[in-house]
């Protein structure tokens, strides 16, 4: 994972320099696509950076070197900020209402 | 060769020179043609307008009439005929419990069509059964210097999946290849497989009638010298609304209409009098002067 | 295996903006859909190629253009066996105004969705949970409830070809789906407003939009559908509604179709002006000697009496969509 936030991070770099090749102002799939994968290199830093922070496994964030949940350190929001240009993770309090957290026993 | 002929509605009112140009190609083919007696109309999609099952019925009825005469294959010389006929079957032979339903209300008349027939337009007949090798000798007076446009009408192609065009997809091109067995050569035009508009001619005529003049003012634009269709409904429309449609568009347009029969019957050397193409509204006389025939 | 894509190219920004065929050569595999070769030339031959598409499994109805002059999903046509000599003819929608290249604004097909007001209006008070209709009823709607409102049908219709007023088959479908809905109890408005100009009648009949809808929606059998409830409704005779009641009567009569009383009675008997109007074709025809076999008359065809008694049992047997509309099984009982 942390080849990965590297590799997110020299892409991050490169689509800085990246050129739109198609000018046009009139539906420029072109320009569109450039946009979007900028937003998409944020979201996966995001994913990359988080799933660093957060040493344990729940739900579809599964980590094969700590397998089990931590309810005591990580029964917590992740929140991410975009600050000079990477992501600065963070952590919010979880209000628990009518659903108790469970063990995924299937 | 036998059929079971169903000449339609307008090949016998509207336009009676379709009836008799197909007797005359069908007497040099060898084909013999036994006319179903009694056979209702189609319903011609109109009569499906008040609910299918009295289409069907009626269709339904043709074809046990045609079995009665012991013979499987009926011959159309309409695309509606052959698309409203089409359908009609598709959905009896898929159908058994809808079929035995329909047997039902032709039982007083003492008919039960049990699923034996397949209905054929003249045109696939010509290149499916008779052959394109048979028709060719049959040429002594072959068109090459004739433009023709193909018009096919909307319901011998679509819906394709009852038309047999999934099993036979040269089907789209047949009006074509008879084009060229008659020496002539076919164009291509964007309105080849669009409607003529006949279907709406009483109930929208400026539409309809624009949808006449953009066919023949294309074909025309593309080089055509004539335009040749298997549906008499078409030809009622292309031929008869052309004046019209001209002046609707303010421009001449003037381009000859004939029925498939009338084609092959120039090539095969027929009279013009005995093709009865001066009885069309748009004169004839071009495509008889390009063809080197006298009228 | 090599493939060409003729695409017609239009850029309103260019010096001439005037469209024309452009081609390209791919490489393709061969389970390659239309669309996949124009993602291609896309990605590494033209980035500037306008096209439109989202989810690439023919759902959501953004990729419909011609292929081989004929409207399709380009998710779901496959390049193999769409190709003539090794080519493939793409181009943008008919009917349609084309923003770029192979992508049309869709605004005219909204703008017909929208006229037909596709919600459900009931009347009476509203029931105290949801309105619900039975399993039952709601059959016959599957068909055009599959609608993906690509505008495949509108694209190839031939009546919008020359009038922009017709509603369209993907409007009036989506009118039936609501006119044939047993909660919706605004049909003697809906059905008054198809019966008119633009409307159900309008429609040539030419099955162009049941042969491109990509999802079966057969949009002209269910306009077929509308024109059989507005008769059934009772609403005012127009020329569509009697043109249908004349060739019946004639068929009914004897057996074939009387194409001149089917012009007089379409018409109104009393329609001078219009009667006159047509008398040039008629006499031309005359002129012409376009007599009917067997004379001028319309004789009775041998069976005659068979069909009028095929006729008296099922004239009136209504199809699917009457018996829904009679609204039996209805959502409040």
């Amino acid at each position: 994972m942390a080849a990965a936030h590297d590799k997110i991070k020299e892409l991050k770099e490169r689509y800085a320099k990246l050129p739109v090749a198609h000018k046009g102002a009139v539906y420029n799939t072109d320009l569109i696509f450039h946009i979007e994968l900028g937003y998409m290199l944020d979201a996966a830093e995001t994913i990359c950076a988080s799933g660093l922070v957060r040493k344990e496994s729940r739900g579809a964030h599964y980590r094969r070197d700590i397998p089990q949940r931590n309810d005591e350190e990580w029964l917590r929001h992740t929140t991410a900020v975009l600050e000079d240009g990477a992501a600065r993770i963070g952590t919010l309090p979880v209000t628990i209402t009518e659903w108790q957290p469970e063990a995924r026993v299937y | 060769m036998k059929y079971a002929f169903y000449p339609g509605c307008v090949a016998r009112g509207g336009t009676p020179e379709l009836y008799d140009s197909t007797i005359a190609v069908a007497a040099k083919l060898g084909i013999e043609l036994d006319e179903i007696v009694g056979a209702a109309c189609t319903g011609a999609g109109v009569l499906q307008e008040k609910g299918l099952k009295l289409g069907d019925t009626l269709n339904a009825r043709t074809f046990a009439l045609a079995e009665r005469m012991g013979l499987t294959t009926i011959l159309t010389i309409c695309s509606t005929c052959q698309g409203v006929m089409s359908q009609a079957n598709h959905r009896l032979l898929n159908d058994a419990a809808y079929l035995a339903e329909i047997n039902e209300e032709l039982k007083p008349e003492g008919l039960e069509y049990t699923g034996r027939v397949v209905v054929k337009h003249l045109v696939w007949v010509l290149v499916e059964e008779v052959g394109l090798d048979t028709l060719r000798p049959l040429v002594v007076n072959p068109l090459p210097s004739l433009k023709v446009a193909p018009f096919y009408g909307c319901y011998i192609l679509r819906p394709s999946w009852a038309l047999g065009l999934d099993e036979n997809p040269g089907r789209e091109f047949y009006l074509e290849r008879i084009i060229e067995a008659c020496g002539a050569e076919p164009v291509n035009f964007p309105g080849r497989t669009k409607c003529c508009g006949f279907p709406i001619l009483l109930i929208n005529e400026a539409n309809s009638t624009a949808m006449v003049g953009n066919h023949t003012a294309s074909a025309k634009e593309h080089g055509a010298d004539a335009m040749v269709t298997p549906c008499p409904l078409c030809h009622l429309n292309l031929d008869g609304y052309q004046p019209k449609a001209a002046a609707q568009r303010g421009e001449k347009i003037g381009l000859p209409i004939l029925h498939l029969p009338q084609l092959l019957g120039l090539a095969f050397g027929i009279s013009p009098k005995e093709l009865g193409l001066q009885k069309h509204i748009v004169s004839a006389k071009p495509v008889l002067e390009k063809a080197s025939v006298r009228a | 295996m090599q493939v060409t894509l003729n695409v017609k190219r239009y850029d309103p920004e260019a010096a001439d903006p005037t469209a024309c065929f452009e081609e390209f050569r791919i490489e393709a595999e061969s389970h390659f859909t239309v669309l996949d070769g124009l993602i291609k030339v896309r990605e590494e031959v033209d980035p500037s190629l306008a096209v439109r598409c989202s989810c690439r499994a023919s759902i959501c109805g953004s990729c419909a253009m011609r292929v081989n002059g004929h409207a399709a999903l380009a998710c779901k046509t496959k390049l193999s066996t769409s190709l003539h000599d090794g080519a493939v003819s793409v181009e943008p929608m008919g009917n349609q105004r084309v923003v770029k290249d192979l992508v049309t604004d869709a605004s005219l097909f909204w703008g017909k969705i929208r006229a037909v007001e596709p919600f459900l209006q009931p009347k009476g008070p509203e029931p105290e949970e949801e309105y619900i209709a039975s399993n039952d009823a709601m059959l016959n709607l599957i068909t055009p409830m599959g609608c993906i409102m690509c505008g495949a049908c509108v694209s190839d219709c031939t009546v919008l070809e020359v009038d922009k007023n017709f509603l369209g088959p993907a409007a009036l479908a989506k009118a039936y789906r609501f006119v044939g809905d047993p909660r919706d109890e605004a049909d003697a408005d809906r059905l008054s407003t198809l019966n008119e100009y633009g409307g159900a009648w309008d429609c040539t009949r030419c099955y162009e939009c049941v042969q491109v809808c990509p999802k079966g929606v057969a949009p002209m059998d269910r306009i077929m559908e509308l024109r059989e409830a507005i008769q059934r409704a009772g609403l005012p005779s127009t020329i569509g509604s009697r043109h249908v009641d004349s060739f019946a009567r004639s068929v009914a009569r004897s057996g074939w179709l009387d194409e001149t009383l089917l012009a007089v009675e379409s018409w109104g008997k009393f329609n001078v002006p219009k009667l006159m109007a047509s008398a040039p074709v008629g006499i031309r025809a005359l002129v012409r000697g376009k007599l009917p076999k067997g004379g001028p008359l319309h004789h009775k065809r041998p069976g005659a009496k068979n069909v009028e008694r095929i006729f008296r049992r099922l004239e009136h047997a209504p199809s699917t969509l009457a018996a829904v509309a009679s609204k039996s099984g209805s959502a409040h009982d």
